[in-house]
């Protein structure tokens, strides 16, 4: 069994034709968790017992002749922000240092059903605020193909653990990049679909109207397949959408000539865009030519210069809102006061970490009367002046491409003292949030030896497209 | 449009946060910056522009409002959460 080989499409081959069983494949990655994650620090809790149980299962099923899904016996790694019961869920808050939930999230339930073996949970920036899993309330994780810089964030923890061998694939949620930059900076695909694609329930929720659940893979084919299975309207989030469901891996292998693709002439023009990783996607979008047969045409998102501003106003609002329920009554840690008032600011105090009381205290300014309009609603306005953008692009484009990341990882300890530059990185990810619209992170590249990622956003609810894309791109 | 620590002092309270002096300082710098970059928001006219709260133009999604039974292993891991509990009630320091 060769592990840095190994596709979810082709251990799933191999359980079928028996070249090796779940449980050996299980053992695998758990001893590849057990020799690098000392080092690499991307798992929060492992669960090798229950993971080995999985495994037997599947392999009884095998035996019994039964068949099996394209899941059930590969490993995979939750981002430890999806409710697992009786499993620890932390969101890497020491507000959430000891919380077993009492139920499971839709998505990794999603996956229990389907047999899929959880090796462990991730580490990320604290409530997955931030760009490096530097906030993480417990640990900074390190990046596999250059342990002195960072993995990105916040799912940096997922991104490592697929990227260093330790998971076939892992899941991350994405409010402003948080599964495309460590995608990128990780040198593997992450996908993050459609606003209202996949399930939010059981996830801890952030800033809720621009959440979105995804998944890290080393291929297109292993993201369309997880797609087929975490995809999908649930009862459980009003949010999530009845619209039909592809069948992703099917057509992924199908040509893409003809397909119109445009480039965000801002995007290129912005100053903090290193002038080697944009060589590089230019050398990408050559590629996409030639694939396509048709000229790749600038187009403009005008107001695509103002989101991250728009961002950095809205999520924190909605942060400040989601996040005031851990008041150390109900479940997490709790410091006694001498009343409730300050039992509320003194466990607040100590259980969130730096950058969450920013955000915090932000979102509270932005929301509190006489700032609201000027704010918050002036926000929630250019909102759809951006969506406007990609609606017209998307009258003349099937898919738009972008760099992911303005830079390739950055060094520990590099940003940590200046949050705006922080911020920055997620210049070329928040647009497809604010729009809620589908974006995948493929390599495209290298620059000094670190991987270089290219992201393609498309229509809402058209992941087929952009996977197919991406297929072509990857394998041609 | 800037920042001072009295208004960091009167949003922490509003935010539940309890703040050392240093963490005060540092948060009105940083949010001073933070808020002056902002401002180029202010360069954009939207009179007449719609605000947007979600993408994907959902309305109204709705369900009964039913009671449904939660299991007594489902109550007891729930119960097992509490800080402080008395029975099955949550504990809580005297509010009035």
């Amino acid at each position: 069994m060769n592990l840095a080989k190994l596709t979810i499409a082709s251990a799933h081959q191999g359980l079928v034709d028996k070249e090796f069983s779940s449980t050996e494949l299980t053992r695998a990655y758990l001893d590849q968790i057990e020799r690098s994650d000392g080092d690499i620090k991307a798992f929060i809790t492992t669960t090798s017992e229950a993971a080995l149980k999985t495994a037997a299962e599947v392999d009884r099923a095998i035996s019994a002749g039964d068949l099996i899904s394209p899941l059930a016996g590969i490993p995979y790694a939750a981002k430890d922000i999806f409710c697992t019961e009786g499993i620890k869920t932390t969101a890497a808050s020491k507000i959430l240092e000891n919380f077993i939930s009492p139920y499971e999230s839709t998505t990794t339930d999603r996956l229990k059903k389907e047999n899929a073996v959880l090796v462990g949970k991730t580490n990320l920036d604290e409530f997955a605020m931030g760009s490096s899993t530097e906030n993480s309330g417990f640990f900074t994780t390190k990046n596999p193909l250059d342990t002195t810089r960072v993995p990105g964030g916040s799912s940096g923890g997922s991104a490592a653990a697929v990227a260093a061998g330790m998971a076939l694939y892992s899941l991350g949620t994405d409010t402003g990049g948080s599964i495309r930059q460590p995608a990128a900076f990780c040198g593997v695909v992450g996908l993050k679909p459609t606003y209202g694609r996949t399930s939010r329930y059981g996830v801890i929720s952030m800033a809720s109207s621009l959440d979105t659940i995804g998944h890290m893979t080393k291929t297109v084919e292993d993201a369309a397949i997880v797609l087929e299975t975490i995809a999908g309207h649930d009862t459980h989030d009003s949010t999530t959408s009845h619209v039909a469901l592809d069948h992703y891996s099917a057509e992924l292998g199908k040509n893409i000539k003809g397909l119109k693709i445009g480039i965000p002439r801002q995007y290129f023009e912005l100053a903090g865009l290193n002038s080697s990783v944009a060589d590089t996607v230019r050398l990408a979008i050559k590629k996409i030519e030639e694939l396509t047969g048709n000229k790749v045409v600038e187009l403009s998102l005008p107001h695509s210069i103002y989101a991250l501003a728009v961002y950095y106003i809205l999520m924190p609002a909605e942060v400040s809102s989601n996040l005031a329920r851990f008041d150390g009554v109900k479940y997490g840690l709790s410091e006694k006061g001498s009343d409730l008032l300050s039992s509320y600011l003194a466990t607040r105090a100590k259980g969130f970490a730096t950058e969450t009381k920013r955000r915090i205290m932000l979102g509270t300014y932005t929301l509190s009367h006489g700032y609201y309009d000027a704010y918050y609603k002036k926000a929630l306005q250019v909102r759809s002046l951006i969506i406007d953008d990609f609606n017209k692009a998307f009258e003349s484009v099937d898919v738009i491409l972008a760099p992911t990341t303005p830079t390739t990882a950055f060094k520990i300890g590099e940003k940590t003292s200046d949050p705006l530059s922080m911020y920055a990185s997620d210049i070329f990810t928040v647009p497809a949030n604010l729009a809620g619209l589908p974006g995948i992170s493929i390599p495209c590249g290298k620059v000094d030896n670190l991987p270089v990622g290219l992201q393609m956003i498309g229509r809402a609810f058209d992941e087929k497209t952009i996977l197919r894309a991406a297929y072509n791109f990857e394998n041609n | 449009m800037s920042i001072d620590n009295k208004q960091v002092e009167h949003l922490s309270h509003l935010a539940r946060i309890e703040l050392t002096a240093d963490e005060k300082n540092t948060l009105t710098k940083d949010l001073g910056d933070i808020l002056a970059y902002f401002e180029k928001l202010k360069a954009l006219d939207t009179s007449n522009i719609e605000p947007t709260s979600q993408s994907i133009k959902l309305n109204n999604i709705t369900r009964l409002d039913e009671v449904k039974p939660c299991k007594d292993a489902m109550q007891k891991k729930i119960i097992d959460n509490f800080p402080d509990s008395s029975g099955r009630f949550i504990k809580v320091n005297k509010v009035i």
